[in-house]
Parts: C-alpha cells; sequence; structure tokens
C-alpha cells in the first residue's frame, strides 16, 4: 500500500507539468499548419512545409522530469517510513509510465500529422523515427507497423531520457558543493574546451570517432532502429544501474 | 492539591496525599467521582504510570474505588477511614515532634496544654 | 513488542565522531527521554533509527525487525525532525492526507481538530509556516498518526508558553487513553522532567545515563544549609556539584541519605533532573 501511495505521489508530481507540455505541443501542430495555411491562401503562393521530430521535444522534456523529481521526493519518502529500495523501485515504473504516456501522446500526434498532411497542401509530417531512419527496409513508413515500431523506439528512447536526467539529480545530490562544482565545471570545460581543442590538433578524429560510435550504436548507416533500441535500452540499463548505487546508500544532509 | 517537585516526597506519594486532602476537606465527597488518571496527569504534566501509582495506594487502602469504564470514586466511609489513619499519624508527625522540641526549650506539660488552649481560642 | 534496541551503532561525519559504540533499548509502551546538549547526538540517533541515515556498524531493530531499509518496520515508527522533508509547495492539508496514506491508524479528523485549537491554517504552505508553527504542524501530525512508536525531535522549538503547554497536555491525554512508545528529544528538560519513565543521557556520542527516571532521582539528593553545614555533613559523601548563594549552599550528592542523622538547619531536597543533566554533561 505505502509503495502504491509513493508511486501515486511521484506521478501526480509530474501531472501538471506533462499536461501543460502536451497542451503547448498540440497547441504548435495545430496553430503553425492552420497559420501556414491561411497566409498561402491569402498570399496564394505555396511552398512545402515540413514538421518533424517533434517527439524529441518530448525526449527533452522527460530528460527535465528526471532532473528535478529526486530531492523532494526522497525527503518525503523516508518521512513516511519508505526505503530507497521502493522509492528506486516505483521511480522505475513512474519512468515507464511517463514514457508510455507521452509515447502514446506521439503517436496521436502521427495520427494527427497525417490528417493535416492529407488535408493541406504541402505540409508533411515526419515523426523523429522516420527522420532518423528515412530509407529503412524493415520500417514500413504506414499502417501498424508504423505505430508499433514508433511505440518500441519512443518508449526506450524517453525511458532512457528519464534515466539520464535522474541519474544527474541523485549524482548531484550526493556530491557535496565542492564536488558539485568541480564536476560541473569539469565536464563543461572537457567537453566544450579540451576536447574541441584536441581534436582540432588531430584534425577532427576525436568527433569522428564519436559520430562513428553514435551512427554504428544507434544503426543509422545500417538504417536498422532495432540496433538503435538496442543501443538505447542498453544505455538505460546501464544508467538506472548506477543510479541504484548512488540512491543505495544516500542519506538526509544538514 | 499542589504538587511540589521539590518536596522530599516522591510525586506518586505527593498525589495520594492530595486526594485524601481533598476528600477530608470535603472537596472530593463521599461517592463522589474524582479525576481520571488522564486528568491528574494532565494537571499535574506528570506521566500517567505516575499517577496510576498514586491512586493505586488508595485503592489498597479502600479509600477509592474503580469502576469499569466508568471512572474512580470516593468509597463510603473514606472519609471516618482517612481521619484514623491520619489520627495515627497525627500522634507521630506532630505530637511527638512538639514533645521533643518542648523538651529542648524547656517548656513543661503544663504550660503545653496552655498553649493549646489558647490556639483554640485564637 | 520488543521496543526499539540499538546494539553497538557507530556513526561518523567525516572526522567527527558522532555515536560511539551506542547500545540501548527503548521500552515499548513507555515515554523516554532522549537528552543531550547540542551536537551530542541525539538527532543522528533518531535519524539511524528511521532509517534517514546508515549507521556505519551496529544495527537497529524495530519490535525484532531490522529498521535498515524496511519499510514494514518503518510504518510502525514516526519521527518529527527538527529538519522539515516535507515537499516546498505542500500544503499542511495536503500533508495530512499524504500521510494518511502512508499510515493507515492516521487520524484525519483529529489532525484537524487539533488545527483548529493550535489556530493552525492548514491550508498554508509548510515551508512558510513560522518555526513555531512549523513545529505544530510537525506535532500535530506527529499526535495523529497513531504509529506504535512516535519520537520527536525538539518538538517545542519556537513554541510559545502556551502553546507547550498544549502540546504536553496533549501527549499525555494521548499517551493515556492509548499508550505508545515516545521518545523526546529536547534540551527545555524541567518542562517534561514529570513526564519521563526513563531518562537516556547522551553526551560526545556515548550513552552517560540509560535508566528509569524515579531509579535515577532517587540516585541522590540535594541538601541545603550554611556554608558550614553542608561542608561538614557532604565529608566523605559524593558530591557531583555545589552552588553557593550568599551565605548559603547546596549540594549536590549522590548516595542514599540517613534521615536520622541529619543534622538541624540542614534541607533535603530531591534530585532536579535539570539540574542532574547540567551537572553530568557539563564539560569541566
Amino acid at each position: 500500500m505505502k509503495q502504491n501511495t509513493i508511486y501515486k505521489y511521484q506521478l501526480l508530481d509530474h501531472r501538471n507539468g506533462v499536461l501543460i507540455f502536451c497542451a503547448i505541443i498540440l497547441a504548435i501542430i495545430i496553430f503553425i499548419p492552420a497559420q501556414i495555411t491561411y497566409s498561402e491562401a491569402l498570399s496564394k503562393s505555396y511552398e512545402s512545409t515540413r514538421i518533424a521530430g517533434i517527439d524529441m521535444a518530448s525526449a527533452v522534456f522527460l530528460f527535465i522530469c528526471g532532473l528535478v523529481s529526486f530531492k523532494e521526493c526522497f525527503l518525503f519518502a523516508l518521512q513516511n517510513g519508505i526505503s530507497r529500495k521502493s522509492l528506486f523501485k516505483t521511480r522505475l515504473y513512474v519512468t515507464v509510465t511517463l514514457a508510455v504516456t507521452l509515447t502514446l501522446f506521439s503517436l496521436f500526434l502521427l495520427t494527427l500529422g497525417a490528417f493535416i498532411e492529407a488535408s493541406s497542401t504541402g505540409i508533411s509530417y515526419s515523426s523523429l523515427l522516420s527522420m532518423i531512419y528515412p530509407a529503412t527496409g524493415i520500417l514500413q513508413s504506414s499502417g501498424p507497423f508504423e505505430y508499433l515500431n514508433n511505440f518500441l523506439f519512443l518508449t526506450v528512447l524517453l525511458t532512457a531520457a528519464q534515466a539520464l536526467g535522474y541519474l544527474i539529480t541523485v549524482a548531484l545530490y550526493r556530491m557535496n558543493r565542492k564536488q558539485k562544482i568541480t564536476y560541473i565545471v569539469g565536464f563543461y570545460i572537457l567537453f566544450f574546451v579540451i576536447l574541441p581543442v584536441i581534436d582540432m590538433f588531430i584534425s577532427g578524429q576525436i568527433s569522428t570517432i564519436l559520430l562513428k560510435f553514435l551512427d554504428l550504436s544507434m544503426g543509422i548507416s545500417a538504417q536498422n532502429p532495432f540496433i538503435g533500441m538496442f543501443s538505447l535500452t542498453i544505455f538505460a540499463i546501464i544508467v538506472t544501474g548506477s543510479t541504484w548505487l548512488l540512491i543505495r546508500n544516500a542519506e538526509v544532509k544538514n | 492539591m499542589q504538587i511540589n517537585f521539590e518536596d522530599e516526597r516522591p510525586i506518586f506519594v505527593q498525589i495520594a496525599d492530595g486526594i485524601e486532602d481533598a476528600i477530608l476537606t470535603g472537596a472530593f465527597e463521599e461517592s463522589g467521582q474524582i479525576p481520571s488518571i488522564t486528568e491528574l496527569s494532565v494537571s499535574y504534566k506528570i506521566n500517567p504510570a505516575t499517577a496510576l501509582k498514586g491512586i493505586s495506594i488508595l485503592v489498597d487502602d479502600g479509600i477509592i474505588f474503580k469502576k469499569r469504564g466508568v471512572g474512580m470514586f470516593v468509597a463510603p466511609g473514606a472519609v471516618s477511614r482517612l481521619r484514623g489513619k491520619r489520627k495515627e499519624l497525627f500522634f507521630d508527625h506532630y505530637i511527638k515532634k512538639l514533645i521533643e522540641e518542648a523538651k529542648k526549650l524547656g517548656i513543661t506539660h503544663e504550660e503545653i496544654l496552655g498553649m493549646v488552649e489558647r490556639g483554640y481560642t485564637e | 513488542m520488543n521496543g526499539i534496541q540499538i546494539n553497538d551503532v557507530t556513526k561518523t561525519f567525516g572526522d567527527t565522531l558522532a555515536l560511539n559504540q551506542v547500545s540501548l533499548t527503548f521500552e515499548p509502551h513507555k515515554i523516554h527521554g532522549l537528552l543531550g546538549r547540542n551536537g551530542a547526538g541525539k538527532s543522528t540517533l533518531l535519524n539511524i533509527i528511521t532509517n534517514r541515515l546508515f549507521a556505519d556498524n551496529g544495527t537497529v531493530t524495530i519490535d525484532g525487525l531490522s529498521g535498515t531499509e524496511n519499510d514494514h518496520a518503518q510504518g510502525m515508527i514516526y519521527l518529527m525532525s527538527e529538519k522539515n522533508l516535507y515537499p516546498e509547495s505542500m500544503t499542511c492539508n495536503e500533508a495530512f492526507k499524504w500521510t494518511k496514506q502512508f499510515f493507515k491508524d492516521f487520524d484525519l479528523d483529529y489532525a484537524l481538530n487539533l488545527a483548529r485549537q493550535f489556530k493552525l491554517d492548514p491550508k498554508k504552505k509548510i515551508q512558510s509556516l513560522s518555526t513555531g508553527y512549523n513545529s505544530i504542524f510537525k506535532i500535530i501530525t506527529a499526535l495523529s498518526v497513531n504509529t506504535p512508536y512516535v519520537l520527536f525531535d525538539e518538538p517545542v522549538l519556537g513554541l510559545d508558553a502556551n502553546h507547550r503547554e498544549m502540546f504536553y497536555r496533549l501527549l499525555i491525554e494521548k499517551y493515556s487513553n492509548n499508550p505508545f512508545t515516545a521518545i523526546i528529544s529536547t534540551h527545555l528538560i524541567e518542562e517534561i522532567a514529570n513526564l519521563l519513565e526513563y531518562v537516556i543521557i547522551i553526551k560526545n556520542g556515548e550513552i552517560l545515563v540509560n535508566e528509569s527516571c524515579e531509579a535515577l532521582l532517587s540516585k541522590g539528593y540535594s541538601v541545603t544549609g550554611t556554608i558550614n553545614q553542608v561542608d561538614t555533613f557532604v565529608k566523605d559523601k559524593e558530591v557531583i556539584g555545589e552552588d553557593v548563594l550568599g551565605g548559603l549552599k547546596t549540594a549536590t550528592v549522590i548516595g542514599s541519605i540517613n534521615k536520622s542523622t541529619l543534622p538541624d538547619g540542614i534541607e533535603i531536597a530531591n534530585l532536579d533532573l535539570q539540574k542532574l543533566f547540567i551537572k553530568l554533561t557539563n564539560e569541566e
């Protein structure tokens, strides 16, 4: 019963955020085509417009959700006799619940996009999946399989994004002020100063390797979304495992 | 009824003594209800176990009795029983000391009796 | 009901030894006073019992169950801590409702009734309350939660005399209607001395005193008289403290007293928990 309650508490914590997010995305999807159609009708000049990869916004949004959901819940859980183990377990359920919810929202947008495409001239809608894997043979560009593939891919992606945000916030909670500053500043210096500079001197080898790695792990050249899903799953598992190692010993700080 | 935490008597004894005094002065009447353990503990800010201990002395002495689910009552005949008990104590606590002190001061038997007479008339 | 057992618990924060091999038992259905000066380790101990901190060493059991990472065991305990662990935007009402979901015996009506008595507006956000009302909110929750173990860490912090009085009254009422195990950590000893059945005094992370209040206070007495009288009387007795006021001297003595040897002019009194505490925990 207590586990249900802390699950519910964490989920409710995101309810308003999710509702507002969905409302904004929906407004954009409806407003932009409407605006384009209206102005085109006035000017009588037709251009093609592409709305693509709006699912990425969900990934960013859920990353942020993960990023803000640890400290208060952790303290509240301990106040109410909930163990770290139960908090962590229910957090996983929350993560999957939110990922599936926003995935279903994306599928709804896909339907809406198809409807907009059909009822307007020159406006096309494409999902994140079909943007990354446009030429795939495995992927059917329409029909139930398109929905199924989108569902699997997005669920995994959104889970991974949240898990990453959660890991970062847990790690920051575990650090004292000095460590926090060191890590944050160190991260920026490493990725935005040192690596780019070295990269410059060795004629872009680092970025080449990184891009190659990204390409391989996401199966972009191979145009196989299942390689991407697999890699994202592995990534989410590693991130979640690391989070557990950090939560396991977390204490209330003074 | 007053509780003095610096008194050398333990608190539960003070509780018992205090209730006895109240019965003797008629503040608590025979067969009448007395405050519950909770009320006693609350008003003197003492642990209920302490209050219970004080009450138990009186229950054992037959001064008060408990009615399950109703409360605690002063036993009929409690006043006379208390008077008897207190009279014995009166001799020990007051008369013995009085005579001891009188001997120290060289007050004679007659003088004491005279003083007692005077005490009653004043 | 086995109470709460602390076995050989040690806790360090960096170089600071907060608790040093502490072992003790909190008896079921009794009111315990956990006394100690600031930084003695009271809060650390309470936080370890409630799984908010981990002991470096040693174990805590609640009714025989391990208290570490155990939802079931922790469901029997409520700690009102000095530090506020409720979310920033939560109102008192919301907190009551959530508490009801976490602790099934939480009495919502009673809580709201207490809120009225204390004039706490339950629609207010917890974080916006003054120190005193923050304590009141936590007191109300702790008194309404009805877990077998309720731990109070500095419950009367910032409370005025009237509200403190109300708290003590409610605590006794609650306790005598339905006895539970209470641990009260406080430095306002005088006010609760007579409520306590057990006294635990903790000093520099170690248990100095752990016994029933009655036994503790009957271990000694204090004598007051002229300096000469008192000095003569306490010769060859164990004196743990002395106060001189003008020509009058009070000595706190450990040991039992033989009243027949009491010289004239000397008054004896019971030990006073607060004074005893100060004597025992003084650094010199």
